[in-house]
């Protein structure tokens, strides 16, 4: 009798512990659900929407106070820089990238070291940006993440041995790799980063069990894609909307990755700029750059596209995440939708099937380039007099002061949609540029027009701001601002807060309704990944990586000074409740 | 007292060490290079006929003849060309890459001109060692004569690098009227390909990599200096970078550099990659 109540109990035991997390092989059902399961974190965005949002509500705005440190984690080695990377956690193991292109498996709940994975890079690669990587990706046995000189690479979850191996692209071409890739009905969908001249941007899905390429899809008209080896149609239109022959170099890399939406079974990629960075010499729109494009992953062909920055000269890449959600229009219908905080400044809500603008409104103060973006015609109403002179046609030319600055109102830091309030919690930053024309610049030893620019704060006492906004209405709920620019992306939970970190170091938690902050830690360098959260054991867990650095660092101006005494670190942060 | 003997011979033995020090350039110490014995200078990598890491070229031939001259064993550090120069000189010559790379004691092919030197104050640009022009080189079957860019507004494709000055200068011209014959091209080698193979009329850019890239026999194409207004520069003068607070290899380069133009050594490493020599006019480029 005794016996086989122990015996029903410890039934019981399993049984809720298996609907929090499964164990073994990571499967497509299990990645669609990533969003809902509670006891794992099987993908970038916690769920392919993106939405950052947990269910679990064990840690609320009540019980806050009392989160503690479990563990951490050091990352370790000479080097440190920048650490973008968003954890994954699956069957008892932490899975989370660092630096210089490394990876660790971290016992869950001791924090004891499993594995490490340290990719050999080759002597003379170059980055642009910083050496980040930002997560990896969970498919059957493997974990799935992309290097600094452009490859891809598989590992084993529990050895982290090599199980495949693929090259993106060429790293002396200037090709790098620094998103988390995106699992979709078994393949394995990246995007290109790096390479300033001469690359265009395009979408790869590979077989995520071997690595062989299933299908490529160029961002910018004319460029062929590929289905199985095959021609699958071009891209748009060639010569539609670039000159001559620049679309062939036409840029738009789609370096920050991309999400997917079960219900619409469309991934959307945002791409970046067109190149050159000299607009006048590309009139047109420049089609696919800087826009959102939504690829069917079954045929590898786009359904449609919306451009946020048409002809864009402010170096605006329209990389940024795009987040599905239901969305309540003012006629009432509720639709599925997209929101996208982009570079530019201006949130756009997007129709996730037809791509149809809904909505779009400023999240920051100043942006200088466009008044608005008209709902009628669903483009930006240019301020003509703030785009850049052309440097073949002006000597010197006039220095405009433009805001957002290149680095954007928001750059790689991702935003988070909380449904229980409706609110989308964007990590903004509020800065400008000085830009002007420099007729004497040299390039690879020769002289070319090059451009000079200044990054500025706009305001003495803060350039960051976690702002809520409700995509409906495009009314700011609240904002809590920060003195250094924000980097790290934001995560809320059903237990109503909204957790993000700051480069000066913490960790915070504010309440999701009222902006009010509930509890914060120091995590002893600086923040700029994004949290996130699970439960084990009953428990609920939070983590996130610290260590600063990035590309803000990296340019100087007037922004360096709020930054630079900032030390830079790598070690990864767990908390639970004191008990 | 005991020992003064002995000391002083040590001090005199401390002296001729210094005066030969600051005597022969061969000792690592007067130069301020890096290593002793050693001169690393950077190149750009896959920038014929300049420097190829494989068929080497005018300036991988320079380096080596600056190391000679200097006595000292030359390492080359092989650059990758970044977004502008001023990011190569941070790379290369006054910082380093975070990467973790070697810098190096000089840099070639450098832009030596006041005005950039203001912007990037923690070098000295020295010793420029020829001229550059931007010009255009032709099929002489196809265009026989060039007087403006005319050909160029219907018949003709003229490339050009992606990104460069001949580039901005020929996509801004007459409001971009010649857009549709502008053809772009990852470098000049793949133009110059391009220009063999008859897909474009023309190429535009530096004189000597045009030439360079021509090769020994470039019967049936001429390469010839265009009329050019606007703000895009048209010439410049490529010498050596060194980080500033190096005054004595600063010295000996400026030296080596006048001692090879002036004996003929100069235009000979151009005539054997097959470009015409245009010895530098004076220190710096005419704005």
């Amino acid at each position: 009798m005794q016996r086989k109540t122990l015996s029903m109990l410890v039934a019981a035991a399993f049984a809720g512990a298996s609907l929090a997390a499964v164990a073994g092989p990571v499967t497509d059902e299990m990645i669609l659900n990533d969003a809902k399961s509670t006891g794992d974190v099987l993908s970038f965005g916690m769920g392919t929407q993106g939405q950052r949002y947990s269910t679990l509500n064990k840690i609320n705005t009540t019980n806050i106070k009392k989160l503690v440190p479990a563990w951490a984690f050091q990352f370790g080695g000479e080097k440190q820089r920048g650490q973008e990377s968003q954890p994954l956690v699956h069957d008892g193991k932490i899975f989370v990238t660092a630096s210089y292109s490394r990876m660790y498996a971290v016992d869950a709940l001791t924090g004891k070291e499993l594995w490490q994975y340290d990719h050999r890079l080759p002597e003379g690669i170059m980055p642009c940006c910083d050496v980040v990587n930002r997560g990896a990706a969970l498919y059957d046995n493997l974990v799935i993440f992309g290097t600094l000189d452009a490859q891809l690479v598989a590992l084993d979850q529990n050895t982290g041995k090599v199980v495949w191996k693929e090259k993106l692209d060429e790293f002396s071409a200037g090709y790098s790799y620094t998103a988390a890739p995106l699992v979709v009905k078994g393949l394995v969908v990246t995007g290109v980063s790096g390479g300033e001249f001469g690359i265009v941007g395009r979408v790869d899905a590979r077989d995520a069990k071997t690595g062989k390429l299933v299908w490529t899809r160029p961002v910018v008209e004319g460029h062929m894609g590929y289905l199985n080896g095959q021609e699958n149609g071009i891209t748009g239109e060639t010569n539609a909307s670039w000159p001559g022959d620049t679309w062939k170099t036409g840029g738009s890399s789609t370096w920050l990755g991309g999400t997917y939406d079960p219900k619409t079974n469309l991934i959307y990629m945002g791409t970046g700029n067109p190149a050159p960075w000299n607009s006048h010499t590309r009139p047109g729109d420049n089609l696919y750059s800087c826009s959102t494009v939504a690829i069917n992953p079954d045929t590898g062909k786009i359904v449609w596209h919306y451009q946020n920055t048409p002809n864009d000269g402010w170096d605006f890449d329209g990389v940024n995440e795009f987040v599905t959600f239901d969305f309540k229009g003012k006629d009432g219908k509720t639709v599925r939708a997209g929101g996208k905080a982009d570079r530019n400044g201006f949130f756009f809500v997007n129709d996730a099937t037809t791509g149809k603008l809904l909505n779009a409104f400023p999240f920051v103060t100043k942006h200088t380039w466009a008044d608005k973006i008209d709902l009628e015609t669903g483009r930006p109403v240019y301020n003509d007099d703030n785009r850049p002179g052309n440097p073949g046609a002006d000597k010197q030319g006039k220095t405009v002061f433009s805001a957002p600055s290149f680095l954007g109102g928001k750059n790689q830091q991702q935003i988070a949609y909380n449904p229980d309030t409706g609110l989308f919690y964007v990590p903004a930053n509020e800065w400008g540029m000085d830009i002007w024309n420099e007729p004497i610049s040299y390039k690879k030893g020769a002289a070319f027009l090059g451009a000079g620019f200044n990054i500025k704060p706009i305001y003495d006492d803060y350039i960051g701001s976690l702002r809520a906004f409700d995509p409906k209405t495009g009314k700011l709920a609240w904002e809590v601002k920060n003195n250094a620019p924000l980097w790290g992306g934001a995560m809320t939970t059903k237990g109503g807060l909204v957790f993000y970190g700051t480069p000066e170091g913490q960790l915070k938690a504010l309440d999701a309704k009222s902006g009010k902050e509930l509890w914060a830690f120091q995590t002893g360098s600086g923040v700029v990944a994004p949290p996130v959260t699970w439960e084990q054991g009953g428990e609920q867990y939070i983590a996130v990586v610290s260590g600063w650095g990035g590309a803000v660092p990296l340019w100087g101006g007037d922004v360096a000074k709020r930054v630079n005494y900032l030390n830079q670190g790598g070690a990864l942060w767990v908390f639970k409740l004191a008990k | 007292m005991m020992g003064t003997g002995t000391l002083s011979a040590r001090r005199l033995t401390g002296w001729i060490v210094l005066v030969a020090a600051l005597l022969l350039p061969g000792l690592a110490q007067a130069l301020e290079v890096k290593h002793p014995g050693v001169l690393r200078v950077a190149v750009y990598k896959e920038f014929a006929p300049f420097s190829d890491q494989d068929s080497g070229g005018i300036d991988v031939d320079i380096a080596r003849a600056l190391a000679d001259k200097l006595g000292l064993k030359l390492d080359l550090a092989w650059a990758e060309a970044d977004e502008k120069v001023e990011d190569d000189l941070r790379n290369y010559v006054w910082k380093g890459h975070y990467m973790g790379n070697e810098i190096a004691d000089l840099m070639l092919h450098m832009p030596v001109d006041p005005v950039f030197n203001e912007r990037v104050k923690q070098v000295k640009l020295i010793a420029p060692y020829y001229a550059e022009n931007l010009m255009v080189a032709r099929d002489t079957k196809r265009i026989p004569k060039l007087e403006n860019l005319e050909p160029f507004f219907q018949n003709h494709d003229i490339g050009v690098e992606v990104g460069g000055g001949s580039d901005t200068f020929l996509m801004a011209l007459y409001a971009g009227r010649m857009r549709d014959h502008i053809k772009h091209f990852k470098n000049h080698e793949q133009a110059i390909a391009a220009l063999r193979k008859g897909e474009v009329s023309a190429v535009m850019g530096p004189r000597t990599e045009l030439e360079g890239l021509l090769g020994a026999d470039k019967s049936g194409y001429s390469v010839n200096a265009i009329e050019m207004t606007g703000p895009v520069l048209s010439f410049w003068q490529p010498g050596v970078a060194v980080k500033a607070d190096k005054p004595q290899l600063i010295e000996a380069i400026k030296q080596a550099v006048d001692g090879m133009v002036a004996s003929g050594q100069m235009a000979e490493i151009f005539a054997k990659h097959h470009a015409r020599y245009n010895a530098p006019r004076v220190e710096g480029a005419p704005h």
